[in-house]
């Protein structure tokens, strides 16, 4: 039954996208987020926001995860449910200032997929109270 | 507080004794030249390249095996999403701005195949500001390119408006190699 079970989790993984276009989580990086937040996540004092001290803290809180899962760059990005669960989770322990610990939940295409779809207006208000939050 | 003049002075004249006046003159001079060996600034080092693993530093206008193609010309493979002014024909290369340009750190990202090795390599399209438009070796080549909407892959925009000097003129596009497409 093994070449059955490899088909299925082929088909899961790849199965909505043509083959040439899926990319590895740190390629996707490099393709849909570093042009804005730099190499290290750490954006531009000012313009573009850093995710080195954000991503790991927000994901710890159920409106972190919304949040994160909403902002225009990851719910507009040009990648499937899954390819951004799978970024998600590379950032967190590649990006990061904040070490990923046995709590964290790792991002799934179900969660990413039923929150990307509800737009979020008002980004950065969303941010501010998030970074208040994480701060106490 | 005698003692303390004691010990000043006492180790004035033992460095008066010690050292000749031209020695301050020497030193200043070993830190002129040494500070004009080494760049200094962190933009000149992150526009470097690195030579290939292969050891040969690539070559500037024919290039190497594995990066074949002219960088001045339109044709060459890193180009193929690039829309602007070639800095290799501006004073420039493909991975470096002209003298008196600063690179945008924001920037838009695609993917080019390489004929030399047949990988797709991730390609940052950096925009080098601060000059008026350069106006040499126009190329405008749309690969994977997405309309204005999709600003994150669109090569239409002027992405000097990220650099550090907000609303500096656009004066020639560098195509950088981040890594392999994998």
């Amino acid at each position: 039954m093994r070449p059955v079970a490899v088909t299925v989790a082929a088909v899961l993984t790849f199965g909505s996208l043509p083959a040439a276009l899926a990319y590895q989580p740190r390629s996707n990086y490099q393709l849909q987020c570093m042009g804005c937040h730099h190499a290290d996540g750490a954006g531009e004092e000012g313009r573009v926001p850093s995710v080195r001290r954000t991503l790991v803290p927000f994901s710890a809180l159920a409106e972190g995860r919304d949040f994160v899962l909403r902002v225009p760059g990851v719910a507009q990005a040009p990648l499937t449910d899954a390819e951004i669960a799978a970024l998600l989770n590379w950032m967190a322990r590649n990006v990061s200032d904040v070490p990923v610990t046995a709590a964290f939940v790792d991002y799934t295409a179900d969660e990413v997929g039923r929150a990307r779809h509800r737009p979020l207006v008002a980004v950065r208000e969303t941010r501010a109270q998030l970074l208040s939050r994480i701060a106490e | 507080m005698k003692w303390l003049d004691r010990i000043a002075e006492g180790s004035g004249r033992a460095l008066a004794r010690r050292t000749s006046r031209r020695s301050l003159l020497a030193g200043i001079g070993t830190l002129l030249v040494g500070a004009a060996a080494m760049p200094l600034l962190p933009v000149a080092r992150g526009a470097e390249t690195k030579p290939p693993a292969g050891g040969k530093p690539a070559a500037p206008a024919t290039g190497t095996a594995g990066d074949p193609g002219d960088p001045a010309s339109c044709e060459y493979w890193r180009h193929c999403a690039i829309d602007g002014f070639l800095c290799s024909c501006c004073g420039g290369s493909q991975t470096q701005c002209p003298p008196g340009t600063e690179m945008s750190a924001i920037t838009w990202v695609g993917t080019c195949h390489n004929p030399a090795d047949g990988k797709d390599y991730v390609i940052s399209y950096n925009d080098c500001c601060g000059k008026s438009s350069c106006g040499r070796c126009f190329c405008n080549r749309n690969e994977r390119d997405t309309p204005l909407y999709r600003p994150g892959q669109s090569n239409d925009y002027n992405w000097c408006s990220g650099s550090t000097q907000a609303n500096i003129p656009y004066h020639c596009s560098t195509a950088r190699i981040v890594g392999t497409a994998e």
